[in-house]
């Protein structure tokens, strides 16, 4: 059988699309717009559409724009994809635009959103707690050695008593205790407070290598770790490969990152360097915080990392000098 | 007299084995220090017989990456792997590596000066067995390699989905590994099973 369109059931069947549609002419007249489409402009501007061109400027103004181009746009409880293209009809441009619903696809994109943002938040924090479980055993570790030696010289302290008082006890075996115990003391009340700049200095002093340090120690704990990892490696490469005996590091704080750069009084490489054991574990680091390395061996060897900073609280480049 | 590099960032342990090297009549202090990146770079500058290193030294600087560097640049030097978490990884890391020696630090400390003497004589002194932690119900030797693996890379914070890419696996096998892991140690989310593991010391983050 032979249908027969007629103009009243094309209109008919556009005006009973889910999806929204609207042709205008380039001066805003508007030649066909659907129910769907009218519905949308109600939810969104509350007034049916009368000119294209207004209508859609006022989409562009308040949707989304997505990375295709189109634009998602919340109306009352509905969520619309919309696009507009140009082409011709009877002899004259006309624009099309195009609204598909996606309610449902825009609720399960949102709900999948918050359900990343909480795995994020849950990842963040089982990644912290797995640091502060680390320095805690470490403390704990400190804390059991402290009352170990405190129980020790409980008992040195009793045994000594027995003694003095004539009991039988192996005498030299007890000032052999009694000496270890206070040697242990006695270190512990010279040993000096941590400076980490001075451990950096102390590091390369320890192997006749004289170090330059512009910029101050990064306060974001990852950056510090990753600085005193360059600047071990940077040591093994200066006195295995350069003969050099000067390193200059240089710390600053470059938008979002940390730049640190390394470079040496020795000789530099003959052509391209070829990146060791040391070189790719230090990129791997770098990598695996978010950040990378990059090596020039021309004019001179130059190790540069940039480091992203995660606290909020960073510490001014020259105020560490 | 054999010249010992002391790396050890727990201030009264580093005391310690210093007493314990400066009182033998064998071995005599060639330096000490926290942090095992400076390791090899005084292993370079200075004559060093023995290293005795810490596992996790200050600022996370991985002694065992350090031993294992030490041992491929100057093999010539004895390396004693020191540590008091029983990370089950570590022994086969440092045997990989041709780490001479291998020691808890929570035997008692007289037997280190032995265990010296004998990696110096040249004897691979290893632990014959490990200390053995509890994760909730279970003791850590009851869990497959494969489940210490998992437990390992869940540290990472990462989604299974991530895991089961790293490790060549179906995300369906890590998640029955880890219902596996939570119905035997009685733990009731992933976040507790990976903090009993980490603070027992078998599974140590990023060394």
């Amino acid at each position: 059988m032979r249908l027969a369109w007629r103009r009243p059931s094309i209109k008919e069947a556009v005006d009973n699309l889910p999806s929204g549609i609207l042709f205008y002419r380039t001066n805003g007249l508007v030649v066909l717009c659907n129910h769907a489409m009218n519905s949308i402009s109600m939810d969104y501007a509350g007034e049916p559409v009368q000119d294209g061109t207004s209508f859609w400027k006022a989409v562009c103004d308040g949707a989304e724009e997505m990375p295709d181009g189109t634009r998602l746009l919340h109306a009352g409880e509905n969520s619309w994809l919309m696009s507009a293209h140009e082409s011709v009809f009877e002899g004259a441009p006309i624009w099309e635009i195009h609204a598909k619903n996606v309610t449902l696809q825009a609720e399960l994109t949102k709900q999948l959103e918050e359900e990343s943002a909480r795995i994020s938040a849950v990842s963040e924090r089982l990644s912290r707690y797995n640091d502060d479980v680390l320095e805690l055993t470490a403390q704990r570790e400190l804390l059991g050695r402290k009352a170990h030696i405190h129980n020790e010289l409980g008992r040195l302290l009793t045994e000594t008593k027995y003694f003095l008082s004539g009991g039988e006890v192996d005498e030299d075996a007890l000032w052999e205790r009694w000496r270890f115990n206070a040697e242990l003391m006695l270190s512990e009340a010279r040993r000096p407070d941590e400076d980490l700049l001075a451990s950096l200095q102390k590091a390369a002093s320890d192997v006749g290598v004289k170090l330059r340090i512009s910029g101050g120690i990064p306060e974001d704990a990852l950056a510090a770790d990753m600085l005193f990892a360059v600047v071990g490696e940077s040591l093994t490469n200066l006195l295995r490969h350069a003969g050099g005996d000067e390193l200059r590091i240089s710390i600053q704080v470059v938008g979002e990152d940390y730049l640190i750069e390394v470079a040496n009084n020795g000789n530099p490489p003959d052509g391209a360097v070829i990146e060791g054991g040391g070189l790719s574990s230090l990129r791997r680091k770098a990598e695996s915080i978010g950040g990378s390395m990059s090596v020039t061996s021309s004019p001179e060897f130059l190790l540069s990392f940039e480091i992203p900073r995660r606290c909020s609280d960073v510490q001014d480049t020259d105020s560490g000098r | 007299m054999y010249k010992t590099l002391i790396v050890e960032d727990d201030p009264i342990a580093r005391d310690l084995f210093s007493i314990i090297v400066s009182n033998s009549a064998d071995f005599e202090i060639a330096g000490t220090m926290a942090n095992a990146n400076f390791a090899e770079s005084f292993c370079i500058a200075h004559p060093v017989d023995l290293v005795l290193m810490d596992v996790k030294t200050q600022m996370k600087a991985s002694g065992l990456e350090a031993a294992i560097k030490i041992k491929k640049s100057k093999p010539h030097i004895k390396v004693i792997v020191v540590t008091s978490m029983p990370e089950v990884d570590w022994i086969e890391r440092a045997q990989e590596g041709r780490v001479d020696s291998f020691w808890y630090k929570m035997t008692e400390e007289s037997d280190l000066i032995d265990v010296m003497r004998r990696t110096m004589d040249g004897e691979m002194v290893y632990p014959t067995v490990r200390p053995n932690m509890m994760i909730g119900n279970v003791h850590a030797d009851e869990l497959t390699e494969l489940q210490i693996r998992i437990l390992r890379e869940l540290t990472t914070g990462d989604k299974t989905s991530d895991i089961a890419e790293r490790m060549n696996l179906s995300s369906r096998t890590v998640d029955n590994n880890i219902n596996d892991m939570l119905a035997r140690t009685g733990l009731s989310s992933r976040i507790k099973l990976v903090g009993a593991a980490v603070e027992t010391g078998i599974v140590i983050k990023d060394l």
